[in-house]
């Protein structure tokens, strides 16, 4: 694995309107690595993901993101246009949160990829899907996503955050509104996928349990800042804050 | 489906019954009489015997059920019965009309959808844009202001101080325009205002987030969000076509276009019972088959929606 970073977050400090949600982040990504940002739900974990996308109702009151040699959250929208997608993937929680429920995904792939200039490849797309278990691609681009399932839905979506060929991917919680079984299924495939294309990925979860079993490395994020980050094995043997210890204790054990 | 039709005709039926049932109770109590109009405006000096026989001929005197039960059983047939004004059949009469209101009426919902379509969009996508500030104060003015003051104020600016069209639409091309504006204007207004509710509505869903995420081009997001909101859109323009159809009651009788409206209203001052049970029979239907169309689009453009 290279040393490279191939994101930064310095300083960073963002703000839904008044309420302050991000308090001077800071955070660097190699090249290659998963990394779990692990908090409680309005500890900010999902507005840092948004704030690097460039979401429009948060605004950045200080610090920055350098993604190559650039800050993006400074990008203006035609410019981000062209990063999303293709730089930076982005998977939300909402299994039916990435496509229009009511036209059919061949079209949605079709716009996707036409927004970045690229070919409609039915194959590339049918070898994606057979990797997140996915049958009869032919079947399923005819059919609109209000038909599927969610976990279905979630694997297409990854599919189609694949298929533009990002440098990063960032996945908001993507396996919690899934069961239990689809949800480790969804991961596996993902972790798959990242095997044979290398992306880095920032894996946003409430779930300390997923970040144990997949993460390079985890960040503990509590109250908009980023309490403790290390190495997988470090956070989860040798935690140092309060929060994470507090995290760990409470993740469930089957008992008989 | 064959049977969700015959569903819907079933109850299209009974609903114009009811209709048409409510509206002859409201005739029937209403002060005036039809013999006593129709003999004063031919002139005839009126005495009791004259009356009582005119009201004999025209079957007012029977009794209340009888008389409403004889005009269902012929409308029933397909006769509208006679005008009791000129003793002209009324079918003839009413369809003169609806084809002038419907091309009036047609004439401007076209306008108004293809503007306020555009504008509705355009000022939703940049919103909070000087464009968006203009379009609002604009459908914000046009929306307040009622039909008939605009058909005023048109009448003396375009057809008194101007003189480029005529004061009296004579049915002709040249005599559409005031009209048509008069009715498009103030639903340009509230057809924006709620369109640009609508796309706004829909900018704020789920898949918007993840069409940005992968970096969509913004006219597909548009081209998405206008989709999904059809159905809702054709919803509030079949709602519109009654007051559109009602309004134009107003505007026909102050541009004096020979449409239904201005039929009606002279047939009210004569107390045409015929005729105006006609109108109102039409007219429910237009409303109520227009809305079941607009039902089945919504079902089809969003398949969720369920029966």
């Amino acid at each position: 694995m290279k040393e490279k970073t191939i994101l930064n977050v310095k300083d960073l400090s963002a703000a839904y309107e008044d309420a302050e949600v991000l308090s001077s982040v800071n955070l660097s990504l190699k090249k290659g690595e998963m990394l779990c940002i692990v908090g409680e739900s309005g500890s900010g974990k999902s507005t840092l993901l948004r704030t690097v996308c460039g979401d429009a109702q948060i605004k950045v009151k200080n610090g920055c993101v350098i993604y190559g040699d650039r800050d993006i959250t400074k990008l203006k929208s035609c410019e981000r246009q062209k990063v999303l997608g293709t730089k930076i993937g982005y998977i939300q929680q909402n299994p039916w949160g990435a496509f229009n429920p009511l036209r059919p995904y061949s079209i949605q792939f079709r716009e996707t990829l036409k927004s970045h200039k690229k070919k409609y490849d039915a194959e590339k797309i049918a070898e994606l899907f057979s990797i997140l278990g996915l049958k009869d691609p032919e079947s399923i681009l005819k059919s609109r996503p209000y038909e599927m399932s969610g976990g279905m839905n979630q694997r297409i979506a990854i599919a189609a955050s694949f298929i533009l060929g990002p440098e990063l991917l960032l996945c908001d919680e993507i396996t919690s509104a899934l069961d239990v079984t689809t949800a480790s299924a969804v991961t596996d495939e993902l972790l798959k996928l990242k095997k044979e294309t290398e992306v880095t990925i920032v894996m946003v979860t409430h779930n300390i349990g997923i970040a144990a079993n997949i993460a390079d490395r985890i960040a503990i994020m509590y109250k908009g800042q980023i309490v403790e980050c290390g190495e997988r094995d470090k956070i989860i043997n040798a935690p140092e804050h309060e929060y994470t210890k507090r995290l760990l204790a409470d993740v469930p054990q089957l008992e008989y | 489906m064959i049977r969700s039709v015959l569903k819907k005709l079933a109850e299209i039926i009974i609903i114009l019954v009811v209709l048409s049932f409510f509206v002859f109770v409201l005739l029937y109590i209403a002060p005036g009489d039809p013999a006593e109009k129709r003999l004063t405006s031919q002139g005839i000096v009126v005495t009791k015997q004259v009356l009582d026989a005119e009201r004999e001929r025209l079957g007012l005197l029977k009794p209340f059920l009888v008389r409403y039960g004889e005009w269902l059983f012929s409308v029933i047939k397909g006769d509208f019965g006679v005008s009791f004004k000129d003793d002209m059949p009324v079918a003839p009469k009413l369809y003169k009309g609806l084809v002038n209101t419907c091309i009036l009426a047609f004439s401007s919902l076209m306008l108004s959808l293809s503007l306020s379509f555009t504008l509705g969009v355009a000022s939703a996508v940049k919103k909070d844009g000087i464009f968006d500030h203009i379009v609002r104060i604009f459908s914000f003015v046009a929306n307040s202001l009622p039909n008939f003051l605009i058909s005023v104020l048109l009448m003396y600016f375009f057809c008194i101080k101007l003189d480029i069209f005529p004061v009296i639409a004579a049915g002709d091309l040249q005599g559409l325009v005031m009209p048509v504006l008069s009715l498009a204007i103030p639903m340009t207004g509230r057809f924006t205002r709620q369109i640009r509710a609508e796309i706004l509505n829909r900018m704020n869903e789920d898949y918007v987030t993840g069409m940005k995420g992968r970096g969509v081009k913004n006219r597909y997001i548009i081209l998405n969000v206008v989709r999904n909101s059809l159905g809702h859109i054709f919803t509030i323009v079949a709602l519109q076509i009654g007051t559109l159809m009602g309004g134009s009651v107003v505007i026909e009788t102050i541009f004096r276009w020979p449409g239904i409206g201005k039929l009606v209203m002279d047939s009210i001052s004569a107390r045409d019972y015929p005729v105006i049970m006609g109108f109102v029979l039409i007219m429910g239907a237009i409303y109520v088959v227009v809305n079941s169309l607009s039902d089945v689009l919504d079902r089809t453009l969003d398949p969720r929606i369920s029966e």
